[in-house]
């Protein structure tokens, strides 16, 4: 029994954190039809940020948690200038190249700066657990569940009900139309971009304060993030939710107990199955996204 | 004027010019460097990475330059190559296992597209991303079949040949040369075929290919599998190269490589991949301060080429090139280029379409209604096309003449029954019609900008014998021999429309007006007995229109009937034996330019209720 609450925690906090990265592709998606390749290493970079402004500047954590998050918004108005911004107008997959472009860079930065080392991110809750029915369980992981929690709501109400998501799913549809009307094209995409970044910061503190981690922490993430968003159906908050969830429990709780060496495949194997079969995931992604 | 055998025809195919000499000057290139700087032992391997790399991102480059599939799977491709090959090996002798891992991974590839052929662009991207995540896991995890913990495998078999061992760094260089010059050839060979311009139709516009009579399914498995193919070939030839092989050599920073090799060397030629293979090669030794930050480097790189030069390091040649041609251009200016001053010839032979004596109906459909959400576009529209007739279709803006071409073509969904000489075909099958004879034009002009016009015509081409990878590869004698037919019949075509002069000039630089002609051209030259014509003089003035109608009079001479979607009503009345009038998607009367204009129902359609 305690094996099995430790895993379903597990898989639980994995799935909340691969649900974040889904996010964090899914708003500039929804704002530009861009889909970024860069996520996973800026997911590793706000992990980065973080371990060097607690371990070697020696920032309080709070502080140091909102440098890296304010750090990564401004990296992604950067990032959008460099890449969406400077390639108007061209064809999507130019603009995915360019998103690549910055994940090298990114990615070659890191190791240059911090080698290849394992880090680690300082977090009050580091290490610390209670136990429940046998199992221990970290207060770290239901802090990234709450988190994730918290998050999906706030962006169901901004897509939802705001005249911000309203903007952002005009920008998405027709940019020509969405300027005519008003909409200030180039300052949502900024912004679009810039909370996408910020989103990657979340998941990069939140899960490099569990464990130590190195440069190929985003990378997985990020993949993970991919096949939530498409098993819960491309564009769909609530679909990334369930997706990511749904994902965990094959891989962590499932894979726990078989297919233990491949476990990591697993997800890949239904990717694979929901791309043939059943494009549009769980929940139907919304009809402008299925032509991507 | 008319057109005769006068002209020279063409005896090599226009995308593949200078193939054999530019494979010679690579072979004399790499050679060169071999002697001059492959003494030291890192450059004599860097001269045989760098080969290895160009193959595996020529590879790339018909995978994703030219038939469109964005997919991050090449590296991985490779690997997969590599360890089977080393498997195979344990019990093969090397040749006939680099032969297996080859068709092993082409096989992968193609399953791999056949699953995976109903998803769009981006998620089969991310399909591919998933494709070599699962190499990386296999090859790590799965000990038994790469035979080393971790997939770090040693004392793979080399290859050895007329008692010369290839394993060395100064020895495989030859094996490496003659690798990567198979591989260009391999290209060379596909170039003088119709493979890379209906890769590059089914790339651009997927729909209008499959009017063309162009296999869109079977273009993307077969480029799929070619371009795994050659990654797989020569991660294989690598494998017995090196003796060793460790799971990274293929991994994520290869898979980025690629990406980076093509579009910096250009995405217009197989050669981009060549001179990117050499930059990601080199750049890093020429310039040491390059090495500890090469990730950084070689991503700043890809991004400054993809923000100012799209095209690639070959781009700035064709830069180059264009401005002289353009300047040659301006010194010959005099070609017929006024599409109003055209004087319009008898349909050559060649072009005319075999013909039943028989009277028939060509082209039925009953109950054809065609619904946009809660609109009725097309409401239950019955209407015939008999042999030998000019058939006109008219009505209001809205009232879905378009609508009704398209749903007949399958470019749009419909409900009804669809019969062509008189036997029912589903609905949506673009092929049927094309294998009738039947074929159309687009109300805004559907050509491909970046083909040549000479390629756009061929490929409405009727002859589809020898159109395939396979037959290119196989078969090279036989396949030049019916595309030199079929540049006959483009010629023709071309030259009867007035446009044979731009044969070689890419569609881009077309006006409207031409790319109209060249439309036209396009659907004439596949043995076409039947013309859909979705308002062909859209955006002509009285003049061009005047000759437009010329040239129908012309088809419709040589026996071609025609179903022509049209406002002018002056154009219609002059070359239509029947006019059909729909009004909001419902077809109100059928009848004789003399009369249908005084229906009342005609009336009221256009001028509104007295």
């Amino acid at each position: 029994m305690g094996f099995f609450i430790e895993n379903l925690i597990n898989a639980l906090s994995y799935g909340a954190a691969i649900t974040l990265a889904a996010f964090s592709f899914m708003v500039p998606l929804k704002a530009t039809n861009i889909v970024s390749f860069a996520q996973g290493d800026f997911i590793s970079l706000s992990a980065f940020i973080g371990a060097w402004l607690i371990t070697d500047k020696g920032w309080n954590w709070s502080i140091a948690y909102g440098g890296t998050l304010i750090i990564m918004f401004g990296a992604g108005v950067v990032f959008e200038r460099l890449t969406h911004g400077s390639l108007r107008g061209r064809p999507v997959d130019e603009v995915i190249i360019a998103t690549l472009g910055v994940a090298f860079i990114i990615r070659g930065f890191i190791s240059r700066w911090r080698g290849a080392n394992p880090q680690s991110l300082e977090s009050p809750l580091r290490g610390k657990f209670f136990t429940f029915a046998g199992a221990a369980i970290p207060y770290q992981r239901l802090v990234i569940i709450g988190v994730t929690i918290v998050v999906t709501l706030v962006l169901y109400y901004v897509f939802q009900r705001t005249a911000f998501g309203l903007q952002l799913r005009a920008l998405a549809t027709d940019p020509e139309v969405a300027r005519l009307h008003g909409v200030r094209t180039t300052r949502l995409a900024i912004i679009a971009f810039g909370i996408s970044s910020f989103l990657c910061g979340l998941t990069g503190i939140l899960v490099g304060s569990l464990t130590s981690f190195d440069i190929g922490l985003g990378f997985a993430i990020m993949l993970g993030g991919f096949c939530a968003a498409i098993i819960g159906g491309w564009g769909s908050i609530a679909g990334a939710f369930v997706g990511g969830l749904v994902l965990a429990l094959i891989e962590r709780l499932f894979g726990a107990y078989y297919f233990t060496h491949f476990r990591e495949m697993l997800p890949l194997v239904f990717l694979f199955l929901f791309i043939a079969v059943r494009q549009r995931g769980i929940f139907r992604g919304a009809e402008s996204y299925g032509r991507l | 004027m008319g057109v005769s055998s006068s002209f020279e025809r063409r005896t090599s195919a226009p995308g593949a010019k200078n193939n054999i000499r530019n494979i010679g000057i690579f072979a004399v290139i790499a050679v060169a460097l071999e002697l001059l700087i492959g003494d030291s032992l890192t450059q004599a391997n860097l001269v045989n990475l760098w080969m290895f790399y160009a193959c595996v991102s020529i590879g790339f480059y018909y995978l994703f330059g030219v038939s469109g599939q964005f997919a991050f799977s090449q590296a991985a491709m490779t690997g997969v190559g590599a360890y089977t090959s080393a498997w195979a090996s344990r019990d093969l002798p090397v040749i006939p296992a680099i032969i297996f891992a080859t068709v092993i991974t082409a096989v992968i590839g193609g399953l791999f597209v056949l699953a995976l052929r109903k998803a769009s662009h981006f998620y089969f991207g991310i399909g591919t991303l998933a494709l070599s995540e699962t190499y990386h896991i296999l090859a790590i995890q799965w000990n038994s079949f790469t035979g080393g913990e971790g997939g770090e495998i040693y004392g793979i078999k080399g290859l050895s040949l007329f008692g010369i061992d290839f394993t060395t760094d100064k020895s495989a260089f030859w094996l490496m040369l003659v690798v990567a010059c198979g591989v260009l050839t391999v290209g060379a060979m596909l170039e003088r075929s119709p493979v890379i311009r209906e890769s590059k139709a089914t790339r651009d516009q997927r729909t209008v290919a499959d009017t063309l009579g162009i296999p869109h399914l079977r273009s993307r498995v077969t480029m799929f599998m070619l371009g795994s193919a050659m990654a797989g070939f020569v991660g294989a030839v690598y494998s017995h190269w090196k003796m060793g092989l460790s799971p990274n050599t293929f991994g994520l920073e290869l898979g980025l490589g690629v990406f980076l090799m093509v579009i910096l060397g250009g995405l217009t030629s197989k050669w981009g991949a060549v001179l990117g293979a050499a930059f990601f090669v080199w750049v890093p030794e020429l310039i040491s301060f390059v090495e500890e930050f090469k990730l950084m480097v070689y991503g700043g790189i890809l991004l400054i080429v993809i923000i100012r030069l799209p095209e690639g390091l070959i781009g700035i040649e064709h830069v180059v090139m264009s401005r002289v041609h353009k300047r040659r251009h301006a010194a010959s200016g005099d070609a017929p280029t006024s599409i109003s001053e055209r004087v319009v010839t008898d349909l050559p032979d060649t072009l005319k379409p075999v013909l039943n004596t028989v009277e028939t109906t060509i082209l039925a459909t009953e109950g054809m209604t065609v619904r946009f959400g809660g609109n009725t576009a097309v409401n239950n529209v019955s209407l015939e096309l008999k042999s030998g007739e000019v058939l006109g279709l008219v009505g209001p803006n809205g009232s879905g003449k378009s609508t009704f071409l398209n749903a007949v073509t399958g470019v749009v969904a419909a409900e009804g029954k669809l019969s062509i000489y008189g036997k029912q075909i589903p609905l949506g099958n673009a092929n049927a019609l094309k294998k009738a004879g039947i074929s159309r034009t687009y109300q805004a002009p559907q050509t491909y900008l970046k083909l040549s016009c000479l390629e756009d015509v061929l490929l409405s081409t009727s002859d589809r014998k020898f159109t395939g990878i396979a037959a290119a590869v196989l078969r090279p004698l036989a396949t030049l021999k019916h595309e030199r037919a079929r540049w006959a019949i483009a010629e023709d075509a071309l030259e009867w429309v007035g446009l044979r002069h731009l044969a070689d000039v890419k569609v881009a630089q077309l006006t409207y007006g031409q790319r109209r002609l060249l439309e036209l051209a396009r659907a004439i030259a596949g043995k076409t007995s039947t013309l859909l014509l979705d308002e062909p003089s859209a955006g002509l003035n009285g003049a061009e229109t005047e000759v437009l109608s010329e040239y129908l009079m012309k088809l419709h001479a040589a026996g071609v009937s025609i179903l022509i979607v049209d406002h002018k009503v002056d154009f219609l009345n002059s070359i239509c034996d029947r006019i059909a009038v729909l009004n909001v998607g419902n077809l109100i009367t059928i009848g004789t330019p003399g009369t249908v204009w005084d229906d009342a129902r005609v009336v009221d359609a256009y001028l509104g209720t007295q």
